[in-house]
């Protein structure tokens, strides 16, 4: 990418960075290649290569080129090849730069996400037609899940007078930073009830198993949270502890919500098994039952569990750390 | 030889009124019965004879507006014309066109448009009735009741909006 053209070097030099596949192109405003490069292939713009007309090629560029006004960014296209780019175009002096950028992991999360909330929707509007009143509000879909459940304490230090707005806010920032980690990892659901301390999240497979996702989101949301906690030289008067459960079964997934909008909520066991492991995990700990333990299995994953003692009830626990 | 006459053409509406299924069809004849939603866009090609003129048509296949993903205006720049869809089973989704057909005109202007009422294969269930079809022409709204299944009328308003286009 050494020749890329100036403007683009430093905006591609942090892509890079952040291991996003990606290619560009210069174009006239005759609508001719005048230099290309990058992984095109990946895009499948392989062809468009110096001097042939770039429409034929890169066929979303038709009526675009040259832009009138400022960059433009068209989020998620669909290249020729299936995989989705962010594209951006930018004119200048009768030149066309057109970069893109790989966008498929995101495109595939929201993907599964919103699959999901479309066809509840469409259940719903089903059901609204039918004038069935009465199932439109409990209407649920039984599915193969994970649930992870986080508890979150901010305790203060002894001898401290305890400011309650610091305390909301330290609280607050764990949580968002938990649903931020969850949403990062697998086909996030939803973070369905959050109270002082609990946040329950349903994650659902978007690919491999949702047990091994949910294990990875939930290592993640717990070292993120344990980022916020004070450093040693830098003294703040909280603690901030959390630990997590999960467990994999088949739950329910419905909508909260009444009349048209989508809340989307999560029941069933394992939402009650995964509170009773949050419950019981040490801090900073991610606990998992053997059923899930066991669903958890993929190759190259970057957890070790630790297999704990016998639990009360007879079956061993499993315990998850950063590898 | 002149360039090839290519023309960005939009598809608009709600989700899973048949946008991406009228795309296919048009441009693969075949249909599916099973519902993936679409994120982000799909840009397609396929080239009309028209008038006898070759057009290439760009077809952007947006996905649908809904709770997850709003229709971003960027996606419009450039568009010479665009369908307006509606699921005539869902009566709604005709509001969600109406709306949206002030978005695009902020974007693009008076570029021409036709509004298609998808699912015409299940007449018998359409909660848009005959009255509100008539208010749309009555608002000089082109309309074609269309049928991605059964491909009834699509190739019909795929060539009238590209005849429009090439007049404009
Ligand atoms: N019966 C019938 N079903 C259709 C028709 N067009 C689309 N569908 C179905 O409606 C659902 C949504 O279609 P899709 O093209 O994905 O909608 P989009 O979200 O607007 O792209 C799918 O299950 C299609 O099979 C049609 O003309 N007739
Ligand atoms: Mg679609």
């Amino acid at each position: 990418m050494g020749d890329a053209p100036d403007p683009l070097r430093g905006q591609l030099l942090d892509l890079l960075l952040h291991d996003r596949t990606a290619a560009w192109l210069e174009v006239s405003d005759a609508m001719r290649v005048l230099r290309s490069g990058g992984d095109l292939a990946a895009f499948g713009l392989e062809s468009a290569v110096e001097d042939v007309e770039v429409l034929g090629y890169a066929s979303f560029l038709v009526g675009l080129i040259p832009v009138q006004s400022g960059p433009l960014v068209l989020p998620q296209v669909k290249t020729a090849n299936g995989r989705y780019a962010d594209v951006h175009v930018s004119s200048t002096g009768g030149r066309t730069l057109v970069l893109v950028v790989d966008a498929t992991p995101q495109a595939e999360r929201l993907a599964t996400l919103q699959q999901w909330g479309n066809d509840l929707q469409l259940d719903r509007e089903r059901d609204a037609a039918r004038g069935d009143r009465e199932t439109r509000e409990r209407r649920g879909r039984a599915q193969t899940l994970t649930a992870a459940v986080f508890l979150l304490r901010v305790d203060p230090h002894e001898h401290q007078t305890t400011a309650p707005e610091a305390v909301l806010s330290l609280r607050q920032r764990g949580l968002a930073s938990l649903a931020l980690c969850v949403s990062e990892h697998a086909g996030f659901m939803h973070r369905h009830s959050v109270t002082e301390s609990l946040a329950l999240f349903g994650i659902l497979p978007s690919d491999g198993s949702p047990a091994y996702q949910a294990a990875a989101a939930a290592v993640d949301a717990v070292d993120s949270v344990r980022e916020l906690a004070p450093r040693t030289d830098t003294p703040t008067p909280f603690t901030i502890h959390v630990a997590a459960g999960i467990a994999t079964g088949e739950a329910v997934l419905g909508n909260s919500a009444v009349g048209n909008s989508v809340v989307p909520a999560v029941f069933g066991d394992p939402v009650d098994r995964a509170l009773n492991l949050a419950l019981r995990a040490p801090p900073h700990g991610v606990l998992a039952d053997e059923s899930t333990w066991s669903s958890c299995d993929s190759p190259g994953q970057p957890l070790a569990a630790e297999r704990l003692s016998e639990s009360a009830s007879g079956s061993p626990l499993f315990l998850f750390e950063r590898g | 030889m002149a360039s090839m006459i290519r023309k960005k053409v939009a598809m608009l509406g709600s989700f899973a009124v048949g946008k991406t299924s009228l795309v296919r069809q048009f441009v693969s004849g075949i249909f599916s019965d099973s519902y993936l939603t679409t994120v982000g866009v799909k840009v397609d090609k396929k080239t009309l004879h028209v008038d006898q003129r070759d057009v290439a048509l760009v077809l952007w296949d947006l996905h649908g507006e809904d709770e997850f993903q709003k229709i971003q205006s960027t996606y419009l720049r450039g568009t010479g014309g665009y369908f307006l869809v509606a699921d005539g089973t869902r009566g709604h989704t005709l509001d969600i066109a109406r709306n949206l057909r002030e978005s695009a005109r902020q974007v693009v202007g008076d570029a021409p448009f036709s509004l298609l009422i998808n699912k015409h294969d299940l007449r018998a269930e359409w909660e848009i009735d005959d009255a509100a079809i008539e208010q749309c022409r009555a608002d000089g709204w082109i309309v074609h009741l269309t049928s991605a299944k059964t491909g009834d009328e699509v190739e019909h308003a795929f060539v009238d909006l590209t005849r429009r286009m090439l007049d404009g």
